[in-house]
């Protein structure tokens, strides 16, 4: 009688310890799974942040030069789209609910669009104006944002 | 009954400028031919801003800041316009303005 009980009790051990691989192997895979996938984020966000920071630099400097330069409907017209353009894909990133975000790119817009964007109103500005120190600090401003929710999501832990 | 303007279709696709002296679609005239009658006569509008080539904060500024100039209440507007877009950063500068009080040029 002793013998088939235990060879009962050696059958579970050998499935328990079955299960136990299976379940160690399985969080094994998720766990790697999860560190790949947020490995693979942080490198797409990563590259779409630096992408933007290109952007940021073109429109800077296209801005400039429609405040410094004699009133251009064309170039105004391609600032108001650029802008746009640059919300879009700062909205296609997946903080990009963040609220300070949408006020920084507001602080842009207006920096850029608000003043001494009519002809009507349009005088030509110094390299050292308010006006382009705004637009160059809303620039920054929108960058170091970017960086710091960056920091948050990838880097803090 | 709510009345849905496509800005792009119903007003301009190349919205700009300030004043009606920079061109006829200005700020000023978005609110004096779109805005201003809705609201006056009580009808809800609602606005959809995609479509566009882009907007500049005079524009915004002159046609939703400017209702408050003009006597509406930030209240008033609230309930008679509603914003539509995917670029919430566009809404939540043009309530910005309303909430301001129109003393934001």
């Amino acid at each position: 009688m002793a013998a088939p009980i235990a060879e009962n009790s050696c059958g579970i051990i050998y499935y328990v310890s079955q299960t136990v691989t299976w379940l160690i192997v399985l969080i094994g895979w998720f766990v790697i799974d999860k560190q790949n996938n947020r490995r693979e984020q942080r490198k797409e966000i990563r590259a779409a942040i630096d992408a933007l920071g290109e952007m940021l630099d073109v429109l800077e400097q296209d801005a400039i030069n429609f405040h410094t330069s004699g009133f251009d409907e064309r170039k105004g017209s391609e600032l108001r789209l650029a802008i746009q353009r640059l919300s879009a894909r700062v909205g296609r990133l997946s903080f990009s609910e963040n609220v300070n975000l949408n006020t920084r790119i507001i602080d842009l817009r207006r920096a850029i669009t608000l003043r001494n964007f009519e002809s009507t109103n349009h005088n030509v500005q110094q390299n050292d104006s308010q006006i382009i120190l705004t637009i160059a600090a809303a620039k920054d401003s929108l960058i170091d944002e970017l960086e710091f929710l960056f920091k948050e999501r990838f880097l803090r832990h | 009954m709510q009345t849905l303007l496509k800005v792009a279709e119903g007003f301009s696709k190349y919205p700009a400028g300030r004043f009606l002296t920079d061109g006829p679609y200005s700020g000023e005239a978005f609110r004096k031919r779109i805005l201003e009658p809705a609201i006056r006569d009580g009808k809800h509008l609602t606005l959809d801003l995609d479509g566009t080539r882009g907007y500049g904060s005079s524009f915004l500024e002159e046609a939703f800041g400017g209702l408050v100039r003009a006597g509406f209440s930030a209240e008033r507007i609230k309930t008679f316009i509603e914003l539509k877009s995917k670029d919430s950063s566009l809404i939540q500068e043009i309530w910005d303005y309303v909430n301001n009080g129109g003393t934001d040029s």
